[in-house]
């Protein structure tokens, strides 16, 4: 594959607005078409998630060729793993990206598979919080910018355990720093991680490295108690936001300077159920000065 | 200690090339507790030193997977589930005819409990080959398991190897399999398999496919006892058939009939072989023309050459 031109200054990409998600084929999921005939000016763009397997699908199709902006979320590459970034999944990736028209790609960080890149073997594992994974995230960051020609967020996974002896917060600090781009914070996973080193969930925001946030997700989620009595918060994207994701929403928001998309991760809901958190992403992204 | 015998299936063609990073192998490790609890188990206890010096993984990493609630390894209850349904795709015939001798789910999912399991995820193998290569082993030893279930499996194998064999070329990765030919030397190109198998194993394996479409109309029906089971699916023969499977426009597997001595042929030329052993091989499969044969499959693109 032939290296493409980096592309320019993160700090110049468009503001994209408050966006909703989708996922390739998952049914039921937000028609993102529908959804904004019955509710103008609620969605200003979305974010397409899938993998190179998968590709497009018909409903994001007809929002870009209505003129829709999007963002392409990838769903299969390890950046934690290098030899995980093929020549086949970065011309997939690019030609993705490229029919979208999205202004850059994200995705979480770590691992979305174990092993090769095939059937049963889909888990997503959260990077080993250390500088030397680090390092390996920032390089395929770096490789896949190049060869896709765009720019690439990596994200905050989600994890009911971490190992390494970083905070996640220092991790995708390092990472950006290595990678000299920008990162998409998930505020949801980031109430998972407090949460899971017993930390309650403002406590680390002096950590975020906020001139660093193009992209945040504000996803709903929940208490999940198993059989055997341990409870975790879930990431489940159901329509009710958790208040210690809305605390660090209200918190992190303004203070993000170079921000320029916060996507609502709700594509499983009845859209009735999400419109208010809609709204009140809008009215934070609008009051925040970035 | 696993041993890095690879499974039966993946002959190793698959193997890593490189030794992976110390990041990747304790993340491997992680992934075994999440499909083992009884790994994970062992981790906590007093013979997870012995298991982590053999790793050669900081000890520090020991302490703090140890410093987490236990009960977070098996928290998703369905993980194993999942990816069993994930292999079963590809092992739909051979696995049924299997569990309608043992009927027991737990032996099912003892899969991700076994050292074929642990070895391909610790070595970066393909889970499909080695749960193709565990369940031949379970078959051979399960007592009233139909006839049928072993060539089934045969069937289903070659298509599974077929596909990462198309996979491995795709990705570019370099394996055994798409290494340089030696000149005088020729095999199957990647993602063709040839398979010989006792006559009637297609219709047995398509038998059992349409039984299970059925199940899977009314799942509920698997309560009644007056519901149909597997008794009476068509049985091998004595006879062969011959199948070659090749790759499809849209980057799959398909399987064709050929001619029996054309399978068992090509089942000699999944490892590349020279010119000079072409009478060793007619001798051992009694076929007289093997170079005419060899020569024909090179002109249908079936086989390379160096
Ligand atoms: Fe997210």
């Amino acid at each position: 594959m032939s290296a493409l031109v980096s592309p320019s200054d993160y700090r110049d990409l468009p503001r994209l607005g408050v966006g909703a998600s989708t996922e390739a084929g998952t049914r039921p999921s937000l028609d993102p078409v529908a959804f904004a005939a019955e509710h103008p000016g609620l969605i200003d763009f979305v974010e397409y998630g899938s993998d190179v397997d998968r590709g497009l699908d018909a409903s994001i199709r007809g929002w870009v060729a209505q003129g829709g902006a999007t963002t392409y979320h990838f769903l299969d590459v390890n950046l934690e793993e290098e030899s995980d970034i093929d020549d086949h999944w970065l011309s997939g990736t690019r030609r993705a990206a490229e029919e979208l028209g999205a202004p850059w790609i994200c995705g979480d960080s770590g691992l979305w598979h174990f092993g090769p890149r095939d059937q049963g073997h889909g888990l997503l594992l959260p990077p080993i919080l250390t500088r030397d994974s680090a390092e390996i995230t920032a390089r395929g960051v770096r490789h896949i910018r190049q060869q896709v020609g765009k720019w690439v967020l990596p994200e905050n996974p989600p994890s009911l355990y971490f190992l390494g002896d970083l905070h996640i917060l220092d991790y995708f600090r390092l990472v950006s720093e290595l990678s000299e781009g920008p990162i998409l914070l998930d505020l949801a996973h980031l109430a998972i991680f407090q949460r899971a080193i017993g930390a309650s969930p403002t406590s680390a925001l002096e950590r975020v490295p906020f001139d660093s946030v193009v992209e945040i997700h504000v996803a709903g989620g929940g208490e999940v108690t198993t059989e055997d009595g341990f409870s975790y918060l879930e990431d489940d994207h159901r329509s009710v936001v958790h208040d210690d994701v809305w605390a660090l929403a209200e918190a992190i928001i303004p203070r993000c300077p170079n921000l320029k998309a916060i996507v609502f991760e709700c594509e499983h809901n009845p859209p009735d159920r999400v419109v208010s958190g809609f709204e009140r992403l809008h009215r934070l992204f609008g009051a925040a000065s970035c | 200690m696993l041993s890095d015998r690879p499974g039966r299936l993946d002959h190793g063609q698959f193997r890593e090339l490189a030794p992976p990073h110390w990041t990747s192998v304790l993340q491997r490790v992680t992934v075994r507790m999440l499909f083992d609890p009884l790994f994970a188990r062992r981790i906590y206890g007093p013979e997870g030193e012995t298991l982590w010096s053999e790793l050669e993984l900081p000890r520090s990493y020991l302490e703090q997977i140890r410093r987490h609630d236990f009960r977070v390894w098996n928290a998703d209850r369905l993980r194993r589930m999942r990816a069993m349904k994930g292999l079963l795709a590809e092992f739909k015939a051979s696995s049924a005819l299997w569990l309608a001798a043992t009927r027991s789910q737990e032996a099912l999912l003892s899969f991700f409990s076994s050292e074929t399991f642990h070895r391909a995820v610790q070595s970066r193998g393909y889970l499909a080959l080695a749960y193709g290569s565990w369940l031949e082993l379970k078959i051979q030893s399960t007592a009233h398991v139909a006839a049928g279930a072993l060539p089934t499996l045969r069937l289903e194998s070659a298509l599974a190897l077929a596909r990462r064999e198309l996979r491995e070329v795709r990705s570019g990765r370099p394996a055994r399999h798409t290494k340089h030919l030696e000149p005088g030397e020729v095999r199957l190109r990647p993602g063709y398999r040839a398979v010989s198998v006792p006559s009637g194993t297609l219709s047995c394996l398509q038998a059992v496919e349409a039984w299970l479409f059925e199940q899977s109309l009314l799942p509920v029906m698997a309560l009644c006892r007056d519901a149909r089971g597997l008794e009476g699916m068509p049985l091998p023969g004595s006879t062969l058939e011959g199948f070659l499977v090749e790759p499809t426009p849209s980057l799959d597997v398909q399987l064709s009939g050929i001619p029996v001595a054309y399978a068992r042929l090509g089942e000699v030329f999944h490892e590349a072989r020279t010119r000079s052993e072409f009478p060793s091989i007619a001798a051992a499969l009694n076929l007289p023309e093997v170079e005419e044969m060899v020569d024909s499959l090179l002109g249908a693109r079936v086989m390379e050459a160096g």
